[in-house]
């Protein structure tokens, strides 16, 4: 089984009745191997919602080809094994936690993989603990702060031992300190557990640590490659978009011809480098 | 005290019909005390107990008054020229309806000592389908969600510079109508949203489900459960007979 995600040629339109079809993607070609951290961004209305879910079968492509793991999402007899492997986290973390209780939150999903007991208990300690909820298994989700909120939603998630994980603005309603919270477990999930990170963003800095950006663009990939070139293309501010503020200094500092690191996107990239 | 939630569904469920069957005020007075020395022991205090019920005093208030007057009786007690309008026997009918609404709202707060989840699992071991459990306990949390997005719109039309107190009543009727549309589809909203989270999580994906937890009937419940039907069957038996 090769362990990639794959669109091809995948596009997709909204068809309501009585209104003209909405083209939200149009011929999608990528493939997202295991173990990247990929962040997504574009302007409002560009897809990126549309795309991250058809990546589990939420939506399914009107024309083309969705492939995890060389399942294909059309296909019904896999859309248990598919919805698994692919785990899915909502920008707001009040419209997705179901539970009263934070553990049993998080025992939700292992609950319906027809798993025994112990099985089922020791994943959620398992999620409670990576995600570094461990402490509040007992209390009523609405007490905790947004980003624990988040991170709830992560490891309800996580119990599924998902090979990838989506994330559709998880950070759009979290603080400095939620978001700053939920993007380092994020990043130590796909160091350690080898976990793929899909992450939909629109700030720019969340999205520069990942190793690879996608922009969309009126429902195509516009650009695609590592943060760096993606930040210095002509073509991203044709997209409407804007490069953190890191990026745009190291590239002024290029520009000025001083010798830095051209791969400088995050102000820790920055201060290591200056460090040296 | 710790009872399984089951027990205390039991316990509700048997109180609720023997104020539906009762129909003399001093034996739902008799009902409601027994209820309020049950609430005492499941640790309620009668500060909680009145503030429970303190939401439903209007509604109480108006069902007596409606029933006294709409009750036929001889004893009249207060008439307009040759027209009863109060009579003992509309008073005591009035009586037994806000006792048996007293009844059944107090014995409902023993619901809000076991979280949804234990009520969902009570009613699965049981072998009520998971589905439908489920869809009761939801249906369930959602009626506080309803009343939070009502207020959210109220709260809105305040800021544009409505003073609800002062608007009549006929218009507050017309305003309210207005609001049913957006509070709905808020909230269905929210429940798309709930739903899709919910399946994301491979909800029903195999026809068996595991539980993290299991409730286990102890030898109390038992003794509550077969009490209290045991109990609840005589005294209906004797009232009947
Ligand atoms: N259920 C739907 N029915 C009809 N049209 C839809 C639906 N969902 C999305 N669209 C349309 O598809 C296009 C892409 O929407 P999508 O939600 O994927 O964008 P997005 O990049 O996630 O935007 P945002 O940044 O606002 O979240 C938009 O034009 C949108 O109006
Ligand atoms: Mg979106």
């Amino acid at each position: 089984m090769d362990g990639r995600i794959e669109l091809i040629d995948a596009t997709k339109e909204y068809k309501h009745a009585g209104s003209p079809p909405v083209s939200a993607l149009n011929c999608v070609n990528l493939s997202i191997r295991q173990g990247e951290f990929v962040g997504m961004v574009g302007l409002n209305a560009s897809g990126k919602t549309t795309l991250a879910r058809m990546l589990n079968g939420l939506i399914l492509p009107s024309r083309g080809k969705v492939l995890v793991n060389g399942l294909d999402t059309a296909d019904l007899a896999q859309k248990k094994e598919i919805r698994r492997l692919v785990g899915m986290v909502f920008q707001n973390p009040d419209n997705q936690i179901i539970n009263p209780i934070v553990e049993e939150e998080v025992a939700f999903a292992a609950e319906n993989l027809n798993l025994s007991p112990a099985e089922v208990r020791r994943r959620v300690d398992w999620a409670l603990e990576v995600s570094g909820l461990a402490d509040l298994r007992h209390h009523a989700p609405q007490m905790l702060s947004g980003g624990q909120k988040q991170r709830l939603a992560v490891a309800a998630v996580l119990v599924m031992q998902p090979s990838y994980l989506v994330l559709d603005e998880p950070t759009s309603m979290l603080d400095e300190d939620g978001r700053y919270e939920l993007i380092k477990t994020l990043q130590d999930l796909n160091r350690q557990q080898r976990l793929s990170i899909i992450m939909i963003s629109h700030r720019m800095e969340e999205v520069a640590p990942a190793e690879r950006i996608i922009v969309l663009h009126q429902g195509t990939v516009y650009l695609d490659g590592p943060p760096a070139e993606v930040f210095r293309s002509p073509r991203f501010a044709l997209a409407g978009l804007k490069p953190p503020p890191i990026a745009r200094l190291t590239n002024s500092l290029l520009r000025q011809g001083h010798p830095i690191d051209d791969r400088i996107v995050t102000l820790e990239q920055m201060v290591e480098f200056l460090c040296r | 005290m710790l009872l399984d939630p089951r027990s205390k569904m039991i316990m509700v469920i048997c109180i609720s019909s023997l104020a539906l069957i009762y129909n003399t005020p001093a034996r739902l007075l008799q009902l409601l005390l027994v209820t309020l020395v049950l609430l005492f022991i499941f640790s309620f205090n009668l500060r909680v107990i009145a503030g429970y019920l303190k939401p439903f005093v209007f509604l109480m208030f108006f069902l007596f008054v409606v029933q006294s007057i709409f009750s036929p009786g001889d004893r009249v007690i207060l008439a307009l020229g040759p027209v009863s309008l109060i009579s003992i026997e509309g008073v005591l009918a009035g009586a037994t309806v806000v006792l048996r609404l007293l009844v059944i709202t107090a014995a409902a707060m023993l619901f809000t000592t076991f979280s949804s989840r234990d009520f969902i699992l009570g009613l699965v071991q049981w072998k009520v389908p998971y589905e439908i459990a489920f869809m009761v306990s939801t249906a369930l949390r959602f009626l506080p969600l309803f009343r939070d997005e009502l207020k959210n719109v109220l709260t809105a039309i305040q800021l544009r510079g409505v003073d609800l107190k002062k608007v009549p009543w006929g218009k507050k009727m017309v305003m309210y109508r207005r609001l049913t549309f957006p509070v709905v589809y808020r909230n269905m909203l929210k429940a798309e949203q709930l739903a899709i989270a919910m399946e994301a999580r491979a909800f029903r994906a195999y026809p068996q489900r595991t539980y993290l937890r299991q409730l286990n009937l102890q030898r109390v419940d038992y003794v509550v459960i077969l009490l209290s039907l045991l109990v609840t069957f005589i005294l209906i038996m004797r009232y009947i007979g």
